[in-house]
């Protein structure tokens, strides 16, 4: 299990490390999209979150899910396109699932991806992830979760 | 539980791709109060597909004035007014300032307007955001 700066950022995962956001592929083709916990940390406490509806094709990079902490608002971009399959109705009674457990219970949305290899190829994953969230946390004088 | 909090499945959306918003801006320093929330606003509707634009003119101009959103904040101790500005920023809000706005305010568009700022414009570009736009907010 990965950390940096006290944020927990599993090296199984692959990210956007500029949007904050990860997918990890499931062993049914589909696709689970979600923040990290360094995004968790920036925004507060997450108090609203609504999703795309099931059915809608999301391009990569594009507002899946729109959050909002008391201090905070803004778009979760997937990082891969898709079609989404599945929304977190957990999270949705209970927003804060996302602060709790940002890589398990607190899941932003599901998807069925348009072209997993091409688009999981322009992510990172493992060490390379841990220092490109390292660097971002530099640039962002980010002091630790 | 307080069942105002929770949400239901009705709280999903499809998209507002292609719909556009502007939200003028008018208010400033003198009243503190007003200047969090339009950009909060500009950042959830951006967050949801919306082209929004922000253009600031009148007093609102003061607020992009080098000096001024790095120290005020809307509430005592709150969040500074530059953080709200680049967190709509960073949801895909783009900013535009008022040129003829600016001699009365002693702003120099060349050294005295923070780098966020996309675009100094002239009241045609309003008038033509107004007249064009899905939505146009006062604040």
């Amino acid at each position: 299990m990965g950390a940096v700066r006290g944020c927990n950022i599993p090296e199984d995962l692959s990210y956007n490390v500029e949007n904050n956001a990860w997918a990890r592929k499931e062993s049914d083709g589909t696709v689970t999209v979600g923040v990290t916990s360094y995004a968790c940390s920036l925004a507060g406490e997450i108090v609203s979150y609504t999703p795309k509806k099931v059915g809608k094709a999301i391009e990569k990079d594009k507002s899946c899910a729109t959050v909002e902490s008391g201090k905070w608002v803004g778009p979760v971009k997937s990082p891969v396109a898709g079609e989404v399959m599945a929304v977190n109705e957990a999270v949705s009674a209970k927003p804060g699932l996302i602060n709790r457990d940002p890589y398990g219970e607190g899941w932003i949305i599901r998807l069925k991806p348009a072209n997993w290899d091409g688009d999981s190829a322009g992510l990172q994953k493992g060490a390379a992830a841990l220092s490109a969230f390292e660097g971002k946390m530099q640039a962002d004088g980010f002091k630790g979760c | 539980m307080d069942s105002r909090s929770e949400q239901s499945p009705q709280d999903q959306y499809l998209d507002h791709e292609g719909k556009t918003v502007v939200i003028v801006m008018t208010s400033g320093p003198t009243t503190p109060h007003r200047c969090a929330t339009p950009f909060y606003l500009g950042a959830l509707l951006a967050s949801m597909d919306a082209e929004v634009s922000i253009f600031f003119t009148m007093e609102g101009v003061n607020l992009v004035k080098r000096g001024v959103p790095e120290t005020l904040t809307a509430m005592p101790g709150g969040k500074r007014i530059i953080e709200f500005i680049r967190d709509a920023k960073a949801a895909g809000v783009k900013l535009y300032l008022c040129s003829p706005a600016l001699p009365g305010y002693a702003i120099d568009p060349k050294s005295d307007v923070i780098a966020e700022v996309d675009e100094i414009s002239g009241g045609g570009v309003l008038a033509d955001m107004i007249l064009s736009s899905d939505k146009v907010l006062f604040f």
